[in-house]
């Protein structure tokens, strides 16, 4: 009750975005300001004195703050660039691994693109970047779902996936691991082990390096029997 | 106009209103004269920290000329015992929304209730009023200058995000308590992982939970079954989570025998099981 129903599956898209809007990113500030202390006191990294035109680094939300009013220009990130991108999109739909994308970059490309279309260069307009960006999420949901295939009841890699991907395929994955649990032939065996882990990790740990826990050659000859 | 705002001296109140008289946490070096210019600035300093206790005000560090900052108190004068023993100050880089921002995902991503950063939240709340204070302060000066108006403003919105963290944060770890209350309240370290009016609430939730059983009908029960204990329901650690590694993480054990490396950076979908004590020293977060 304390959580609304679509907050019970995990985060929201909004959520990630919030988070994300953390991050640092470079400004051009037009005004001059003097240093601002964050909130955590002068110890923590502050919001240092702004003189036009030097370039400064501070978090997405206050940049977005300023650019409302209109007292900076948000410098776009170098991945961000149509030359870049056509370089991702090319890798992309060359090899089965995803390409090394930014973790945040569906969030930060949307609200770039979203907010600040007009800091973007000329030769590298938004409206090629919406294009080639939106090739790019086609073809790596494509490779997802081929990696549905791999799903087992006890680990999946997922190098190089953006968080929002993974927020997308969430639902869906964690209710097939789910699935998969349950219906799992080695159930007793997995639960034991794990129990044993969570327990006496180093015990289990010890162990694994024997080699204790795998899966015998006479336990694979009684299968062969049958 | 006298621009003293975001003077943090809250012991400074004694002098009166707050922000005229009191010590001027002026920003930028322009300014510095400024105190000077209302002709007190050396007297008033004197009075500020004899009434202080002899506690720095940053009027000196203003006049000085040296990096002033918009936020003063102790810590930016003399050592408290805080910046001694570098407890609190120990930043990395990193701002303390940041850290609940991670300790709110970890939460929604996790079954279990995880332990209460206790320290992180007594500090992120401490600022927030502080610096609340504050800014009611600066919009009640209607003042030409736009910069200091900026500043507010921009500070007023990292206000609103801490809370709306802390809200969402709090909002989760209920909702988790209120599903398992009598497990948690069953734990020994039960006063690590709830917070004294979490504590509370799940004793009361649990209380009328149980209350609300007894009276829908458990009183008709036959007495065999009455005189069971009822069994206490307990977190599924076997669920699927999202691990993004932070720091590298020894090799951790699957449950099919396997032993797995944790690279930096990397991204995993692993049993809660899998990773629980990596999650614990912080090396791993959940997404």
């Amino acid at each position: 009750m304390a959580l609304s129903h679509r907050r019970r599956w995990g985060l929201t898209p909004q959520d990630l975005d919030f988070a994300n809007q953390e991050r640092e990113i470079e400004i051009v500030p037009m005004v001059r300001l003097p240093l601002t202390s964050s909130n955590d006191g002068p110890l923590a990294p502050q919001f240092g004195p702004f003189n036009p035109p030097q370039k400064a680094k501070v978090p997405l939300w206050f940049a977005l703050q300023m650019k409302k009013k209109g007292k900076c220009r948000i410098v776009v990130p170098g991945w961000l660039s149509v030359a870049s991108l056509e370089e991702t999109l090319r890798e992309e739909t060359s090899s089965d691994d995803f390409s090394p994308l930014p973790r945040d970059y569906v969030e930060l490309s949307n609200t770039l693109l979203h907010l600040a279309s007009d800091d973007f260069p000329l030769h590298s307009s938004s409206d090629k970047v919406k294009i080639l960006l939106k090739d790019i999420r086609e073809a790596r949901q494509a490779k997802i779902r081929v990696g549905a295939g791999a799903l087992n009841p006890v680990h999946l890699a997922m190098p190089h996936l953006s968080s929002m991907e993974i927020l997308e395929l969430r639902p869906t994955f964690s209710t097939a691991f789910q699935r998969l649990r349950e219906l799992n032939p080695e159930a007793e065996r997995h639960e034991a082990i794990a129990g044993m882990w969570l327990e006496k990790e180093g015990e289990a740990r010890r162990r694994a390096e024997l080699g204790e826990f795998e899966r015998g050659d006479a336990q694979e000859g009684m299968e062969e029997e049958y | 106009m006298n621009k003293s705002f975001f003077d943090d001296d809250d012991e400074d109140d004694t002098l009166g209103s707050p922000g005229r008289s009191s010590l001027q946490a002026d920003f930028n070096s322009n300014r510095a004269a400024s105190p000077r210019a209302y002709g007190a600035g050396p007297s008033k300093s004197a009075r500020t920290s004899s009434t202080t206790g002899g506690r720095q005000s940053s009027v000196t560090g203003a006049q000085a000329n040296s990096s002033v900052r918009a936020y003063e108190s102790t810590r930016g004068g003399s050592p408290t015992l805080e910046d001694i023993l570098g407890e609190e100050s120990s930043h990395d880089g990193e701002r303390n929304v940041q850290k609940l921002i991670r300790a709110w995902n970890n939460e929604m991503g996790a079954p279990e209730l995880l332990k209460y950063p206790k320290r992180l939240v007594e500090r992120l709340v401490k600022d927030l009023v502080h610096r609340k204070a504050l800014v009611k302060e600066a919009n009640q000066m209607v003042g030409e200058d736009e910069a200091l108006y900026l500043q507010a403003s921009l500070v007023a919105t990292e206000c609103m995000r801490t809370a709306h963290v802390l809200k969402s944060y709090q909002r989760c770890r209920i909702y988790k308590i209120e599903q398992y209350a009598d497990f948690y309240l069953d734990q020994e370290d039960r006063e690590d992982r709830l917070s004294p009016d979490e504590l509370v609430h799940a004793e009361g939730y649990s209380e009328i939970r149980k209350r609300y059983m007894n009276d829908s009908g458990r009183d008709a029960f036959p007495s065999s079954l009455l005189n069971k204990d009822m069994p206490v329901l307990e977190p599924d650690l076997s669920q699927a989570v999202f691990v993004h590694v932070l720091r590298e993480c020894g090799p951790v054990l699957l449950p099919d025998g396997e032993l797995i490396p944790l690279a930096q950076g990397s991204q995993h979908m692993l049993r809660y099981s899998t990773i629980r004590t990596c999650l614990e020293r912080g090396d791993v977060e959940l997404m």
